[in-house]
């Protein structure tokens, strides 16, 4: 492996102090001055015109939707780009004693510690992604707290007997509803079968699926590419 | 004023980690930048992104990296010195800047390996049938011994670039692990 000689390395760090440096320069003396016209559009009165307490939830589930729909669709087509990447051969062991359960040399702390603190990460996560609207949070922080909490079902049990199928299904599934809902709710305002169906419901559903969606794919993701490094 | 602190650490733990030689001191400062700048999120009124970047940088990112990280291969490097005595810290500090420092930065730097040392003053044939290094190191009369494998694709490169990591005060003699195993061939050195 090729290393760069000392010179060179503190060439590289010259040229990046002096970039940043151009560029903080050239932000921090900047006299033109933007009118704050979006800001206001979009912090007003946000609570009466869409049902929610957290303005950031307002603007990716009710002014800005359209956005959500195509992250969630990109988060779908990375996905399966890792499943495309990563192809594994399941192994089958002809052996006539069954196999014993792999035992491995992690600590016992950890796997004290992570299976206390296992259901309260569950219960966090689901808090998280229910009250979207009220508090900070949402879908998609509600959906990474909760795919924290099947890796460190990895950390404890390294064992490899999650079926992956399951969690396809239902990402490809729960895609579907989070393009039908804002597009029947929002767009063509097909107006609510009864008066339950309102703004707050609307809001409690949408980051409900985004939150589901987000864990099915980076539980994917992960244990893609935990099955396919320990394939030697 | 907490948060000029906040930053300029953000900084410094940026340089750190990208010039720093062991991968695994790397990891775990990439983790702690992870936090401080959730922190700084946090100060800049940003709860949303905190929780995003604390559920993603921490849980996700961080162990995905660990997973990959156990690829690296450890060398196992014994440094063998004299029966009669004891291994004091005082021994050890004799040889850590001529040979065992050099040593480990070339296996880190070129090689890619991450290199264990181990110390020890029993005979070479209970260290190799116990311990099973992938390297000795022998301090002779005269000559430093490196003792591996000869297929070992890193011990030969450590051999044939031992003029660098040594000084030249030293004579380095690479001898396979099977003479050693067999003849006893240091028993008159």
């Amino acid at each position: 492996m090729m290393t760069s000689s000392k010179a060179i390395s503190l060439l590289r760090l010259l040229v990046v102090l002096i970039g940043a440096s151009l560029m903080l320069g050239i932000y921090s003396t900047s006299f033109e001055s933007f009118g704050t016209q979006l800001k206001e559009f979009f912090t007003t009165d946000f609570l009466a015109e869409t049902g929610a307490s957290n303005s950031v939830a307002a603007i990716y589930l009710n002014y800005r939707v359209y956005d959500t729909l195509f992250e969630a669709l990109m988060l779908m087509v990375s996905v399966i780009e890792v499943i495309n990447v990563s192809w594994y051969k399941e192994r089958r062991a002809y052996s006539f004693v069954t196999p014993r359960i792999q035992l491995h040399q992690y600590s016992e702390i950890i796997i004290q510690m992570v299976s206390f603190v296992y259901p309260y990460v569950l219960l966090i996560g689901l808090y998280v992604m229910v009250n979207g609207h009220v508090s900070p949070g949402g879908g998609f922080q509600g959906g990474a707290i909760l795919a924290t909490a099947l890796i460190s079902r990895y950390l404890v049990n390294p064992n490899f007997d999650l079926k992956i199928d399951g969690f396809e299904r239902t990402e490809k599934i729960l895609f579907v509803f989070i393009l039908l809902t804002p597009i029947s709710y929002l767009f063509l305002q097909w107006p609510p079968v009864t008066a339950v169906l309102s703004d707050g419901a609307y809001m409690i559903l949408m980051n409900t699926l985004i939150g589901l969606k987000v864990f099915s794919g980076l539980s994917i993701i992960f244990y893609r590419f935990v099955y396919y490094e320990a394939q030697e | 004023m907490i948060e000029k602190v906040l930053l300029v650490a953000l900084v410094v733990l940026a340089i750190v980690v990208t010039q720093s030689n062991n991968l695994l001191r790397s990891l775990i400062l990439l983790e702690v930048f992870s936090l401080l700048i959730a922190l700084a999120y946090l100060l800049y009124q940003a709860p949303d992104v905190a929780l995003a970047e604390v559920a993603i940088g921490l849980g996700l990112s961080t162990v995905l990296y660990l997973v990959g990280i156990k690829r690296i291969r450890v060398f196992h490097i014994c440094y063998v010195f004299d029966e009669t005595q004891a291994v004091r810290d005082a021994h050890i500090a004799e040889v850590e800047p001529t040979v065992v420092r050099p040593l480990e930065l070339f296996l880190e730097k070129r090689e890619n390996v991450e290199p264990h040392m181990a110390y020890s003053n029993k005979s070479l044939k209970d260290v190799i049938e116990n311990d099973q290094p992938d390297l000795i190191v022998y301090q002779g009369a005269e000559k430093l011994y490196f003792i591996g494998n000869q297929d070992d694709q890193v011990y030969q490169d450590v051999l044939s670039s031992s003029g660098d990591i040594v000084d030249g005060s030293f004579q380095v003699e690479g001898i396979s692990i099977e003479k050693v195993k067999n003849d006893d061939i240091l028993q008159s050195y």
